[in-house]
């Protein structure tokens, strides 16, 4: 597993680098709340340009880590630093390259879109109402701006927190569970938009306990559970440690499974421990066999199977998912 | 973000657009014409009895005053606040002032004397209890704190609005009774002569130190005097909404302390240390009509001072919580 390595000395100067400049860099954070230690390390960076997953199931830590990015609470111990600003002791220079929506996106219902924009952009320098309308567009919600938030569904909501967090150009955006409450073809355009945004050089930084968004949408992951980061790296890097599974369906198929026992390199899983999505787990049938299995004997193995006349329906590789490799990753955890 | 005065004009289009202050200004609207009717039927009611003479019906007041006073079943408290109106009116008598002149401005003068411990309060506290639980409640606070603006500019720029708009509920009062009652009794009376200075003594009052002044004059110190209660009120209100997640629990909590106040206004002579909580020291337009104080060793430099700590007092807790509390929700 490939644990990123915080570069202490990284800020907005290292721009030369090989590598694109770190926007967000969070060091050993920790969040003590009474005497209970919610937050008990979490370090990754995050660089312009790429679209940054912060997974982990609900509870794992992921709103209040991002609580203190943007300087809402203040970590008990570590250090969070935006484009070279710690957010703790310069709040008003490292905010002013954010744009953030935390939670949901609630804005004053009793304004119209349009006044609690400009409410947004009197408290930060260099946005004018030509800026407004540019961010209108960009979010294209410029048919009902001048109408009362009051009357606007979840999506238009979700449109206006974006429009207000993009305001003062950030260069880190930060979305926590953008998709909660949009519908399918919402979700699609939401993951459209950020990837265009990050493709203009923005850092966006998406928090979700869907692991297929995040597998989706994301260059990087950073899992957490439990108040810790437990893996940072790209969706592939972390998709390929983990072996594969391949999902046999044999006739007979007991006489197939004991076949598959003894031969060498190959386990046979019980539906519990192959860690399966929902989606794969609802698509097996009732006699399919799942096992472990090295891709290059996935041919000997049909083979073997031939000889000793069973017939073979289907055979298939299973695509490792996030939800896999989380599962595999927190196997024994549990949440406090 | 150098410059303040972009966050105060956030604040004030909030207020306004959340229609706080227009439902002050329709409460003042509605009660204002109630009280003016009240105070026709009362003149109408004292012109059958006495005609036009107003020496008689003072007149009358005194003796009626006098006569209980030689009653037992009228508690000592009672008689003390008696003979000293009785003095109080006697010299009006002899210095021939009619210490009613109908007019829209004694009328003015009358409702500001009485709206100076509560209902004033109570139309600051509509818009201080909200002001930043409001954002709490509405969960805006999260964009509110995100912005590049430092949390204490955010607080004092809410701190600004609210003042601005004690100032205002104090000017609309004085113009919306003005105006309203104007229609019924007239509108002069600026120039009508106010005794004030009456000084509480063991024989009752002091008159060495009284004098009169034009009634404009007694309604602008009033009206000081109004604006530093409204604003001390509203900076305690500022700190339970800082404090507290929802409005209406800010709300409540401001209430009943203002209604505890008028309550042990009225029972609590005899528990002197009382005279340090800010809810009694609310009247201070008592003190410039001569009024006796509800608990003893009260004057007006006292309740400036008690009231004044308090206010500072609220101020400090206000910025120390709210730059460094973190926010979960």
């Amino acid at each position: 597993m490939n644990i990123s390595n915080p570069d202490l000395t990284a800020s907005s100067a290292s721009s030369e680098q090989t590598e694109s400049e770190i926007v967000l860099s969070a060091i050993k954070v920790k969040k003590k709340i009474g005497k209970r230690w919610i937050i008990k390390d979490v370090t990754f960076n995050v660089r312009a340009g790429e679209i940054f997953g912060f997974l982990g199931p609900n509870g794992a830590g992921k709103t209040t880590t991002i609580r203190m990015l943007v300087n809402l609470i203040r970590p008990t111990e570590g250090k969070i630093t935006i484009c070279g600003y710690d957010v703790t002791r310069q709040p008003e220079k490292a905010l002013a390259y954010v744009g953030s929506i935390v939670e949901n996106p609630e804005m004053y219902p009793y304004l119209t879109g349009w006044e609690n924009l400009q409410h947004f952009a009197r408290m930060q320098p260099g946005v004018d109402e030509q800026r407004i309308q540019e961010v209108t567009e960009i979010v294209r919600l410029d048919e009902r701006i001048h109408d009362k938030v009051s009357k606007y569904s979840l999506g238009m909501r979700q449109r206006l927190g974006i429009a207000q967090a993009l305001l003062g150009r950030p260069r880190l955006l930060i979305l926590d569970e953008p998709t909660n409450g949009l519908d399918p073809k919402g979700i699609r355009d939401m993951r459209l938009f950020i990837r265009e945004l990050a493709a203009q050089g923005m850092a966006v930084f998406v928090s979700s306990h869907l692991l297929s968004e995040i597998q989706l949408l994301c260059d990087r992951v950073a899992i957490v559970g439990n108040g810790k980061v437990i893996a940072v790296g790209s969706v592939n890097e972390l998709v390929e440690d983990r072996e594969h599974l391949v999902v046999w369906e044999l006739e007979p198929a007991e006489q197939g499974a004991r076949i598959l026992e003894e031969l060498p390199d190959i386990t046979v899983l019980d539906l519990e421990s192959a860690h399966l999505d929902n989606d794969t787990a609802a698509s097996l049938k009732l006699n399919s066999i799942i096992t472990r299995t090295p891709e290059e004997q996935i041919s000997t193995t049909i083979q073997a199977l031939v000889s000793a006349n069973i017939q073979i329906h289907n055979v298939r590789k299973l695509n490792p998912t996030l939800e896999q490799l989380f599962l595999g990753i927190t196997e024994g955890e549990t949440i406090e | 973000m150098n410059s303040i005065w972009p966050l105060v004009q956030n604040e004030t289009i909030k207020i306004i657009k959340k229609k706080r202050f227009y439902v002050i200004l329709l409460v003042l609207l509605v009660l204002v014409p109630m009280f003016t009717y009240a105070q026709m039927r009362q003149a109408q009611e004292n012109r059958t009895k006495f005609g036009d003479d107003w020496r008689t019906e003072l007149q009358q007041a005194i003796t009626d005053n006098q006569n209980s006073l030689g009653s037992d079943r009228v508690p000592e408290e009672w008689k003390k606040y008696r003979r000293i109106f009785i003095q109080q009116m006697q010299y009006y008598l002899q210095n021939d002032v009619n210490p009613n002149e109908p007019g829209g401005v004694t009328f003015t003068r009358e409702f500001l004397n009485n709206s100076s411990s509560l209902f004033i309060p109570l139309l600051i506290m509509t818009i201080a209890s909200d002001l930043v639980s409001g954002e709490r409640t509405g969960g805006t606070i999260k964009m509110l704190l995100t912005r590049p603006v430092r949390r204490w500019k955010i607080l004092l720029s809410k701190l600004i609005t609210l003042t601005m708009f004690v100032s205002l509920i104090v000017v609309s009062t004085f113009i919306i009774c003005y105006a309203i009652s104007g229609l019924v009794f007239g509108y002069s009376g600026f120039t009508i002569p106010v005794f004030t200075g009456f000084q509480p003594s063991e024989a009752g009052v002091d008159m060495a130190t009284v004098h009169a002044v034009d009634q404009w004059q007694f309604i602008l110190m009033q009206m000081g005097l109004i604006w530093f209660v409204g604003l001390t009120v509203g900076l305690l209100a500022f700190m339970v909404s800082v404090l507290v997640r929802s409005t209406a629990a800010s709300i409540v909590i401001m209430m009943a302390a203002l209604i505890a106040g008028t309550i042990l206004t009225n029972m609590a002579s005899s528990w002197s240390s009382a005279k340090y909580l800010f809810m009694v020291n609310l009247g201070l337009t008592n003190y410039l009509s001569g009024s006796p104080a509800p608990i003893e060793g009260m004057t007006l430099p006292f309740s400036l001072a008690v009231l004044a700590i308090w206010a500072a007092a609220s101020l400090v807790v206000s910025f120390a919580v709210f730059t460094k509390r973190d926010v979960m929700n």
